[in-house]
C-alpha cells in the first residue's frame, strides 16, 4: 500500500519535469513500438489457430506471455523516450515508473485476455 | 521520439521488411477452403431433456472446422499440417452466396435437432407429432428475387403433390411454378429449368426434408450454439433416447459420433470424416459411431478407418447405418457382447 502510494506520487511528478505533450509523446512513442507488432502477433495467431482450434487455450496463453514480454521492451522504450527529453534521473525514479508501467501493460492485457476468454467459451 | 527511433532505426527497417508480406499473407484471401479438426461438445449442454436422470457416461458430437476462403497463410500452413486438408473451392461456389452457405449450414442443424428429437422421443414410446416438408435449403445466384428463398417449404410442384416425381417430370427451359410456405405464408412463385453454362438443365436451387415438431409430450429445451451443419442428428437422437428410457447406455464412456439422422431412423453421409476421427482422438473418445452406407471405398466409413488405421488409439470405432444399429450395439457392449 505504501509503495503503491508512492508510485502514484512518482507517476503525478512526471507532469512537474515534463510537459504534457512531451508525456503525451513519450506514451505514443511506447505505444507505436507496442502496436505494430502486437497486431502482426495477434494477426498471425488468429490465423493459424484456426488450423488448430483443439490447441485454442495454449494459443492464448502464449499469445498473452509474448505480449506481456512485448508490453515490458516497449515500457523500456518509454522510459527511455522520456530521458531523451530530459534525463530527470535524480528526481524521477525512473525504475518504479517502468514498473508501474509494467503493471499497468500486465492489468490491461489481462483484462482483454479474460473478456476474450469469456467471449470464446 | 525521433531520437528513439534513430536508435531503433535496424530494428524498425527488420521489423517493416517482416511487417508488410507476414501481414499480407495473413490477410489477402484465395481460392481455397480448408477443414481441421475441432471440437466435441457434450449433447447435455444444448439438449436439456429429463433433467433428472444422470446416467454415467456421456455423449458427444463432433464438429470440424471448416473455412473458405482462407489466407495465404492459412493455405502454407494448412498444406503442411497433417491433420488439415486444403481444397480448391469447388465450381459450384461461384453461383452461390457463401453467406447462403452459412445460412444452409443453420437449417440442417435446426433439421437434425428436429429429427433426433423425433426419432430419440418416438423410438423412446412417447407420443410426437410433427411434420416434413421439402424445404429449400440453397439457392443459386440465377434464381431471380422473386422466386424461391432459403427455408421456402414446397407443397406443390406444378400443381401436383408428389413432389419427387414431380421434379424428375421437369423438362428443360420451362418454368416451374411452386406452392411454397413462407413464414407461415402459402404463395406461388415461378422459377426456370435453363441450360446452365456446366451444360445440364437446372433450377438451381437444392432441396432437402427440414422437420417440425407440432407437440410432445416431452418437455425439452434447446440451447444455443455456434456450431452448424447436420452431422450431429445421429448422436443427439442417441442421447434422447438415452434420456427418456434411462438405460444407461453411457456406460461411465465418452461416447462420441457423427452422421446425420432422418426420421425413418436412417443414417446419412457427412463431410470432413477425416477431421472428426483426429478431432474424437485428441479428446480421448472411446466409442465413436461412424455413417456405414456402402463397401465403397469413399465411404465415409472406409475413409474413416483409413485415419484410425493410422492413430495410435484405443478408441473404437463402429460403423452403423441406422439409430437401431447404434442401439444394439451399445446393448451388446454393455452385456459384453460389444464387437468393433
Amino acid at each position: 500500500m505504501v509503495m503503491n502510494k508512492e508510485l502514484h506520487h512518482r507517476l503525478l511528478d512526471l507532469r512537474i519535469y515534463y510537459l504534457p505533450g512531451v508525456i503525451f509523446t513519450c506514451l505514443i512513442t511506447g505505444f507505436l513500438f507496442f502496436f505494430f507488432p502486437a497486431i502482426l502477433l495477434v494477426t498471425l495467431m488468429v490465423n493459424i489457430v484456426l488450423l488448430y482450434a483443439y490447441l485454442l487455450i495454449q494459443f492464448l496463453i502464449v499469445l498473452f506471455i509474448l505480449l506481456v514480454i512485448l508490453s515490458y521492451f516497449t515500457n523500456k522504450i518509454t522510459i527511455m523516450t522520456f530521458k531523451n527529453y530530459g534525463d530527470k534521473s535524480s528526481e524521477i525514479d525512473y525504475k518504479h515508473l517502468h514498473l508501474l508501467l509494467n503493471i499497468i501493460s500486465f492489468v490491461a492485457l489481462l483484462i482483454i485476455f479474460i473478456i476474450v476468454y469469456f467471449i470464446l467459451f | 521520439m525521433k531520437r528513439t527511433v534513430l536508435r531503433y532505426k535496424i530494428l524498425i527497417i527488420v521489423f517493416s521488411s517482416l511487417f508488410i508480406p507476414l501481414m499480407f499473407i495473413s490477410l489477402f484471401r484465395i481460392e481455397y477452403s480448408f477443414l481441421a479438426p475441432g471440437f466435441n461438445d457434450n449433447i447435455s449442454e444444448f439438449i436439456v431433456v429429463n433433467e433428472e436422470y444422470n446416467p454415467s457416461g456421456s455423449f458427444h458430437t463432433t464438429s470440424v472446422i471448416s473455412l473458405d476462403k482462407i489466407t495465404i497463410l492459412q493455405f502454407i500452413v494448412g498444406a503442411l499440417e497433417n491433420k488439415v486438408t486444403v481444397d480448391e473451392f469447388p465450381d459450384y461456389y461461384q453461383n452461390v452466396d457463401l453467406d447462403d452457405l452459412n445460412v444452409m449450414s443453420y437449417l440442417m442443424k435446426d433439421d437434425s435437432l428436429a429429427s433426433s428429437l423425433i426419432i430419440g422421443i418416438d423410438r423412446s414410446g412417447f407420443e410426437i407429432d410433427y411434420d416434413s416438408y421439402l424445404s429449400v435449403y440453397l439457392v443459386y445466384n440465377y434464381l431471380t428475387a422473386d422466386s424461391l428463398k432459403l427455408g421456402d417449404k414446397i407443397l406443390e410442384v406444378n400443381g401436383r403433390t408428389d413432389l419427387v416425381d414431380a421434379f424428375n417430370n421437369i423438362a428443360c427451359n420451362e418454368t416451374v411454378e411452386f406452392m411454397i410456405l413462407r413464414k407461415d405464408e402459402e404463395m406461388t412463385v415461378y422459377a426456370d429449368n435453363s441450360l446452365r453454362d456446366n451444360g445440364t438443365c437446372s433450377i438451381g436451387i437444392y432441396l432437402s426434408y427440414i422437420s417440425e415438431i407440432n407437440s410432445t409430450v416431452v418437455d425439452y429445451t434447446l440451447v444455443d450454439t455456434d456450431t452448424g451443419g447436420p452431422s450431429g442428428g445421429l448422436m443427439q437422437s442417441v442421447y434422447i433416447y438415452n434420456q427418456l428410457t434411462e438405460l444407461n447406455l453411457g456406460l461411465g464412456l465418452k461416447i462420441a459420433g457423427t452422421g446425420t439422422i432422418s426420421v425413418d431412423g436412417s443414417v446419412g453421409a457427412i463431410g470432413g470424416i477425416r477431421q472428426k476421427i483426429l478431432t474424437a482422438d485428441i479428446n480421448n473418445i472411446d466409442v465413436f459411431f461412424v455413417p456405414y452406407l456402402s463397401d465403397d471405398e469413399s465411404d465415409n466409413y472406409k475413409e474413416a478407418l483409413r485415419t484410425y488405421n493410422a492413430l495410435d488409439t484405443s478408441m473404437v470405432l463402429v460403423g452403423v447405418s441406422s439409430f437401431q444399429e447404434v442401439i444394439d450395439y451399445l446393448l451388446a457392449l454393455e452385456s459384453g457382447d460389444g464387437n468393433e
